[in-house]
C-alpha cells in the first residue's frame, strides 16, 4: 500500500506545533496589511499532527536506499561514509545562529573556519587560492568558467570555445553554454583517454579553456597529462579540472602541479559531506595564483592585529555566484574531515578507495566486457555488451541489484562505452562488503544467461516496480491537487 | 578519526587477488612526473575528541547577540521535529534519486515540496528547488531571456542588494544588460517600470522589498506586461501566507530563498533556493523535477521527469547545469510548513508583523521615524539622524545587534537602520532594545 501524499493525511484544524501567545499588543491586521495585498485564499498546505506527521516521513525514510543502509556503488558520486560526528559540530549553535551579515567581528569563529578550508584545499590541489561560495559541483565548474572568461578578456579578448572529451560530464558543456561559449567534443583515443592528435586540431587562438576530469569517467588517469598542459598552455588557454574524481588523487597527485590552472571540488563527494538525497552540496573553487583576482567577492583577508574580515575591492572580480558565502554548514563538515584526517589519513582514503576498485574489478571482470582494461583508480566502467545479446540489457541489471539490496552502479554513462555500468566502491567499504557486491553482481550475470526474462522484469523486491517513465513525461503531474468535493 | 576498514591483511589479500605486489603498482598509469612525493602541508590529524574540542573552540569565537537583523537570512522558530525528521540516515545519506525503485522516500517528498511551492506562490509548476535564493533569482532571469528572445532586464532596486550582484554576474557573460528601475519612497513605481519596458525581457522586483516595504505587485506585473515583458517576483514563502501571492496576481516566475522556513541562518547556508512558473514556462525551467505516474501494477510511484530540459540529455543544450541542489533543506521546508501548516504559517507571520509595528512605534516614540511610508510585515527601514553605525556601536557594546547599518550597503543610506522583528522576540526585549536606542540617541 503506497504511503500516501502528506496533503492526503490529516484533518482540517489539525497542528503539529503551537506558537506561544502574542505578548504585545494586537493592532488591526486590516491596518498593517491593506485589503488587495492581503491573501485572500489561503494555501492548501497539510493540517496534521506531529506523530502523523513523523510517522509520514518516517514510512517515507524506509523507501530509500542509502549509504547507511547498503552498498551504493554510483559511479562519479563517491558514496563514503559520512562521519556521525560532522553532524554534531555542523549544528553547533555558535555557528548555526551566526548571521552572515554580522560584522566581521561577530563572526570570527566562521571566517576562521573559512579562511583555513580554503588554504588546506589548495594545499590538497596545489593551486594557491579558493572560493567557498558555489554552493555545488556544477556551480563550481560555472563560477570557473566565469573566471576563465574574466582572465581572458582581461588580456583583450574572451576566446569562443570551450574544449571537452567526449567522456565528459553533462555538466562540462552545460556550464560552458551557461557562460556564453560554443563547445568543441573532442573523441578520445583507443584507450579511453584524450586523443592527442584530435586535441592538437581542435587547440586555436580562439580556445579559452580544456576542461579535463583526471581521473577520467572511466576511472583512467590521463597519463599524457603533462603533454596535454604543454599544448593547451601554448595557445594561451587554460586547464580546467573538474574534481568529480578527486577521491583518487589526496595525497597521490595534487592537479596544480600538473598543470591544471584551476579546479573545482565536491564536497559531498570527496570530503565526505552527506549526499542528502541531491544536496546540500558544496562546489568550491581552487584556482592558481593569475587566477585569484577574479574569484567571486568577497574575499576574506587577514588584518595586521590577525583579525579576519571581507574584502570586495577586488575590481576584476566576476561577482558573485551566490547571495552569501557559500553553504557554510557544509563547509564545517568538509573542515572537520580534512582535520581529523592530516595529510598521511587522506592519502590513505584515496589509496584504499583505489585498492577496493580494483579488487572489485579483479573480482567480476571476467564475467563482463571491460572496453578499458586496468589498473583503474578510484572507480571502473564495465560494459554490459555481453549481456546484451542475451536480450539484458544494462537497465535490467541495475535493477535486479536493487532486489539483492545493492544501489545500482551509474549507468549509460560515459556515453562512449555501450551498455556503461561506473562502479565506485570507494575508502569506506570493507573487502566483505565489495565481496558481497561482487557475488550480487556475478549472480547476475548468471542469472542473465539463465533466465533473462526475470532479469529484464526485474526489480521484484522493491516498493515499487519500474515506473511508467513516458506517462511521467506525457502527463506531467507535478504538484498534489485536491480532488474538488 | 573514523578508521578505514581496510586491514594489513586484506591489503595483503587483495592485492594478491588483483595480482600485484605492491600497491604502487597500482599507480603505474601516473608518470613520475605527475606523482607528488611528499606530505601535503596540513594540520596534524585529530582524534574525534581532540576534533570536537577544537571546532568547538572554534564555533565559540563567533559573539552571540540579541539579533534585529534580517535582510535576507531570518531567525524565525524551528519546530523541533523539523531536524528530527531530516536527521534520518535515509533522508541525509542517500543521493539524487537515478534510481526510483529504490528512492521513493525522496522524490515523494520532493513532490510533497513541490506541491508546497505551488500552494504558497500560487504558481502552477515549482521545481524540486535550486541552490539558494540569489542563483534562483537569476536563473529565472535567463528563463526569462530565452522565454522572450530579448536581452535586458529591468530590476527593481528593492531587490536584496547581493541577490542584483548574483544576477549582474550571471548576466554579464552572456551580453543581458541588467537596467535598474529606482525607487521613489520605497517602493518601485510603476511609471518607472514603464519607461524602461521596451524590449526588455521582464521585471525582477521583490515582495516584501529589500527596505521591508510592501510593492504594489499588481501594478508592476501589468507595467511590465503591458510591454511583453514577463514579470519575476522574488518573495518570501512565509509572507506568502498573509500576502497574496504571485501567481494569482498573474506574475510568470516566482523565485525565492526558503531559509526563514527550513534552516538556521548558519552564517548563510545552506538555505533552500526554490524556482515556480506558469506551465507556459515549463520548458525553460532549470532543474529536477519529480513527477507522480504508476508502476506496472498500477501503484502510485514517483520519479524525475520531464529530463530533456537538463544537462545530462541535453548537454550544452540544456535548460541550465544545476544537478545537485537543496534536497535534504527542501525537506526541512517541507516539514516546517507541514507542523505548522495553514493556520501556523499565519499566524507566525501575523504575530512577527504584531511585534515589528510594536516595537516600531516605540522607536518612533524615540524619535526613530519610518524611512517610507509604505506598508511592511516584520522588517522596516527607520532614520536614525545620525550614521546608524553609532547605534550598531553603542548597542553591541550590551550584547544587542539592532539591525543592519544601511550605510554598509551603500554610503547614502548611512543614517538608515533595517530592523528585523522575529515572532521569538519577545516583549521585554522589544521595550529593553527600543530603550537602549533611546539611550544611545541622548548619551
Amino acid at each position: 500500500m503506497a504511503e500516501k501524499i502528506i496533503y492526503e493525511l490529516g484533518s482540517p484544524g489539525r497542528q503539529s506545533v503551537d506558537l506561544p501567545p502574542l505578548d504585545v499588543p494586537s493592532e488591526d491586521a486590516g491596518a498593517m496589511i491593506p485589503a488587495g495585498t492581503r491573501r485572500v485564499k489561503p494555501p492548501m498546505l497539510p493540517e496534521i499532527d506531529e506523530l502523523e506527521l513523523i510517522r509520514h516521513f518516517v514510512r517515507l525514510s524506509v523507501l530509500n536506499h542509502h549509504v547507511e543502509k547498503g552498498f551504493y556503488p554510483l559511479g562519479s558520486c563517491t558514496m563514503k561514509a559520512n562521519p556521525p560526528v560532522n553532524e554534531v559540530l555542523a549544528a553547533l549553535p555558535g555557528f548555526a545562529l551566526a548571521h552572515p551579515w554580522w560584522p566581521a567581528r561577530l563572526a570570527q569563529g566562521s571566517l576562521r573556519l573559512m579562511a583555513e578550508l580554503e588554504a588546506m584545499l589548495a594545499e590538497i590541489c596545489g593551486l594557491s587560492a579558493t572560493t567557498l561560495q558555489p554552493a555545488a559541483g556544477a556551480h563550481g565548474e560555472l563560477t570557473g568558467l566565469m573566471v576563465v572568461r574574466a582572465y581572458h578578456e582581461s588580456h583583450g579578448n574572451p576566446r569562443k570555445r570551450v574544449i571537452v572529451p567526449d567522456s565528459a560530464h553533462g555538466t562540462n558543456p552545460a556550464s560552458a553554454s551557461l557562460v556564453g561559449y560554443e563547445i568543441v567534443e573532442i573523441k578520445s583515443d583507443g584507450d579511453g583517454l584524450v586523443d592527442l592528435a584530435a586535441l592538437e586540431r581542435a587547440l586555436d587562438e580562439d580556445t579559452a579553456v580544456f576542461m579535463l576530469t583526471n581521473p577520467n569517467t572511466l576511472g583512467l588517469f590521463e597519463r599524457r597529462i603533462c603533454q596535454i598542459q604543454q599544448m593547451v598552455h601554448a595557445k594561451g588557454a587554460l586547464l580546467y579540472m573538474d574534481g568529480a574524481n578527486m577521491n583518487a588523487l589526496l595525497g597521490i597527485v595534487r592537479p596544480g602541479d600538473t598543470g591544471f590552472d584551476l579546479v573545482h571540488l565536491n564536497l559531498h563527494k570527496t570530503f565526505s559531506t552527506p549526499h542528502g538525497g541531491g544536496g546540500p552540496g558544496a562546489g568550491p573553487l581552487v584556482v592558481a595564483e593569475k587566477l585569484a583576482p577574479f574569484l567571486p567577492v568577497p574575499r576574506i583577508v587577514q588584518a595586521e592585529d590577525g583579525s579576519l574580515r571581507w574584502d570586495y575591492d577586488r575590481p576584476q572580480s566576476i561577482g558573485k555566484v551566490m547571495t552569501w558565502w557559500g553553504n557554510f554548514g557544509v563547509l564545517v563538515r568538509a573542515y572537520a574531515y580534512i582535520r581529523s584526517r592530516g595529510a598521511r589519513g587522506l592519502a590513505q582514503v584515496s589509496e584504499a578507495a583505489i585498492l577496493n576498485a580494483n579488487y572489485l574489478l579483479a573480482l567480476v571482470q571476467d564475467r563482463f566486457d571491460l572496453p578499458y582494461p586496468g589498473p583503474c583508480m578510484h572507480e571502473f566502467v564495465l560494459s554490459g555488451d555481453r549481456q546484451k545479446k542475451r536480450g539484458v540489457r544494462t537497465l535490467d541489471m541495475a535493477k535486479r541489484l536493487l532486489d539483492k539490496g545493492m544501489h545500482a552502479p551509474t549507468i549509460y554513462f560515459p556515453l562512449i562505452v555501450s551498455e556503461a555500468m561506473m562502479i565506485e566502491p570507494t575508502e569506506t567499504e570493507s573487502r566483505e562488503s565489495v565481496e558481497e557486491f561482487a557475488r550480487a553482481l556475478l549472480e547476475v550475470a548468471d542469472e542473465a544467461e539463465e533466465n533473462p526474462e526475470f532479469v529484464h522484469a526485474a526489480p521484484h523486491s522493491t516498493p515499487v516496480g519500474r515506473l511508467d517513465e513516458t506517462r511521467a513525461a506525457r502527463q506531467p503531474d507535478l504538484a498534489f491537487k485536491r480532488p474538488k468535493t | 578519526m573514523s578508521r578505514l576498514p581496510l586491514t594489513t591483511r586484506d591489503r595483503e589479500l587483495m592485492l594478491s587477488r588483483i595480482g600485484v605486489d605492491r600497491f604502487d603498482d597500482l599507480l603505474r598509469p601516473i608518470p613520475e612526473t605527475a606523482r607528488f612525493s611528499g606530505l601535503l602541508d596540513l594540520p596534524p590529524s585529530l582524534a574525534e575528541g581532540a576534533l570536537a574540542r577544537h571546532v568547538k573552540e572554534l564555533s565559540e569565537r563567533n559573539v552571540p547577540v540579541l539579533s534585529f537583523m534580517g535582510a535576507g537570512s531570518y531567525e524565525h522558530f524551528r519546530p523541533a521535529v523539523v531536524d528530527y525528521v531530516c536527521g534520518r540516515p535515509e533522508f541525509r545519506t542517500a543521493y539524487t534519486p537515478y534510481q526510483a525503485e529504490v528512492s521513493q522516500g525522496t522524490l515523494q517528498t520532493i513532490y510533497e515540496f513541490q506541491t508546497a511551492i505551488v500552494e504558497l506562490t500560487g504558481m502552477e509548476v515549482a521545481n524540486a528547488s535550486m541552490y539558494e535564493g540569489g542563483s534562483a533569482v537569476a536563473e529565472a532571469m535567463l528563463m526569462a531571456v530565452s522565454a522572450t528572445g530579448r536581452s535586458s532586464i529591468l530590476i527593481s532596486e528593492g531587490v536584496h542588494p547581493l541577490v542584483r550582484r548574483v544576477v549582474h554576474t550571471y548576466a554579464r557573460p552572456n551580453g543581458i544588460a541588467v537596467i535598474p528601475v529606482p525607487l521613489h519612497q520605497g517602493t518601485t513605481p510603476d511609471t518607472a517600470v514603464r519607461e524602461r519596458a521596451e524590449g526588455a525581457a521582464g521585471l525582477i522586483y521583490q515582495e516584501p522589498n529589500f527596505f521591508g516595504c510592501i510593492e504594489n505587485q499588481q501594478r508592476l506585473i501589468e507595467a511590465s506586461h503591458a510591454a511583453g515583458g514577463l514579470a519575476i517576483a522574488s518573495v518570501d514563502p512565509l509572507s506568502l501566507s498573509v500576502l497574496e501571492p504571485p501567481g494569482a496576481l498573474g506574475a510568470d516566475i516566482a523565485a525565492g530563498e526558503g531559509q526563514a522556513l527550513a534552516a538556521p541562518v548558519s552564517f548563510g547556508g545552506p538555505g533552500v533556493g526554490f524556482l515556480a512558473c506558469t506551465q507556459r514556462l515549463i520548458r525553460k525551467l532549470p532543474g529536477r523535477l519529480v513527477g507522480a505516474t504508476v508502476d506496472g501494477q498500477g501503484r502510485r510511484g514517483f520519479v524525475l521527469t520531464l529530463q530533456a530540459r537538463e544537462q545530462h540529455i541535453r548537454r550544452q543544450k540544456a535548460t541550465s547545469n544545476i544537478c545537485t541542489n537543496q534536497a535534504l533543506v527542501a525537506l526541512g521546508f517541507l516539514v516546517t510548513v507541514s507542523a505548522l501548516g495553514p493556520h501556523g504559517l499565519a499566524n507566525m507571520a501575523s504575530q512577527a508583523t504584531q511585534k515589528a509595528h510594536y516595537y516600531q512605534h516605540a522607536l518612533q516614540k524615540r524619535g526613530f521615524p519610518l524611512a517610507f511610508d509604505a506598508p511592511f510585515l516584520w522588517e522596516f527601514t527607520v532614520r536614525t539622524g545620525i550614521p546608524a553605525a553609532t547605534y550598531v556601536e553603542g548597542l553591541l557594546s550590551r550584547g544587542v545587534l539592532p539591525g543592519l547599518d544601511l550605510g554598509t550597503v551603500s554610503p547614502d543610506l548611512a543614517e538608515r537602520l533595517l530592523v528585523y522583528v522575529s515572532e521569538m522576540r519577545t516583549r521585554e526585549e522589544l521595550d529593553r532594545t527600543a530603550e537602549l536606542m533611546g539611550e544611545v540617541s541622548h548619551g
